[in-house]
């Protein structure tokens, strides 16, 4: 079992190679958006936590956020794909910096997360997904049953 | 604009904004069709009244300004990214009709409209006979 103070961690099944191709390699290709994937953020607040991610440029319905396992998945298909002007446009980009049109974020949640009650948004092009503590009463509770 | 450059794996290109926070230019998508230009600039987290677009000698500025609201008591266990303060501006060529530039922000999008002029679309082509 992880580390309860963690409480909440990105979900990483292969942490030592997981670290080297995230931060060495990241750093490696970090100026190639071809290997992008979307910056994330983790709050720690005295009873929830907040986990932000950077995603300009989509709509609430490309995304899909699901709990199994205790595993937070969230899932982005561009249902969508259009350029700057509308399917139309015959134009073409000269330029591309940035545009998701598909990725998959994982997170390990801990047993202190609740997985009952998880609420999403999507604002300015970042999604917050805001994950309640598990409260003492409850732990106290479940220890009593035992 | 950007020149064709030679990519080496093993140097960082400096041209390339990224979402991790170190850089202060936003990543720009720069679209081209036959009415003008479509600029698209990433700003997640920015609002409307927090951006300022100015035109000055065909030059466009865009700035952000983040305003710092933090709340007090949130620990950060992991930061990917903060939304910083950005200056970026464009030089226009003069087909880009200056009067009707506009500009929408939309889910963390900034995308600007520059069309060209309209004697520039309609300008008949002088071919020389030689």
């Amino acid at each position: 079992m992880r580390n309860i103070s963690r409480g909440l961690a990105p979900f990483r099944p292969y942490r030592n190679l997981d670290t080297f191709f995230n931060q060495g390699l990241n750093q490696f290709w970090a100026n190639d958006s071809f290997f992008e994937v979307p910056a994330f953020n983790i709050k720690e607040l005295e009873d929830r936590y907040i986990v932000e991610l950077s995603a300009p440029g989509l709509e609430k319905q490309d995304f899909s956020i699901e709990v199994k396992d205790q595993t937070l998945t969230i899932k982005v298909k561009k249902e969508k794909i259009e350029n700057a002007e509308g399917d139309t446009s015959t134009g073409r980009y000269m330029k591309r910096e940035f545009g998701y049109q598909q990725f998959t974020r994982s997170f390990q949640l801990d047993k202190t997360i609740s997985t009952d009650d998880i609420q999403a948004s999507y604002t300015d092009g970042i999604l917050s997904v805001t994950l309640n503590k598990v409260t003492n009463a409850e732990i106290i509770r479940k220890v009593e049953i035992q | 604009m950007n020149k064709v450059q030679f990519y080496h794996p093993f140097m960082k290109r400096p041209d390339v904004p990224n979402f991790n926070g170190t850089s202060q230019i936003p990543p720009t998508n720069i679209f081209k069709s036959d009415d003008g230009y479509v600029l698209e600039i990433a700003v997640p987290g920015f609002k409307k009244e927090e951006i300022d677009i100015s035109l000055k000698d065909s030059k466009l500025s865009i700035k952000g300004k983040s305003e710092v609201t933090e709340e007090v008591e949130a620990k950060f266990v992991q930061r990917g990214f903060t939304k910083k303060s950005f200056d970026l501006s464009f030089g226009l060529s003069e087909q880009i009709d200056q009067e009707t530039i506009d500009a929408k922000i939309e889910n963390g999008v900034l995308k600007i409209t520059l069309r060209y002029k309209a004697e520039v679309k309609s300008a008949p082509k002088n071919i020389l006979i030689q």
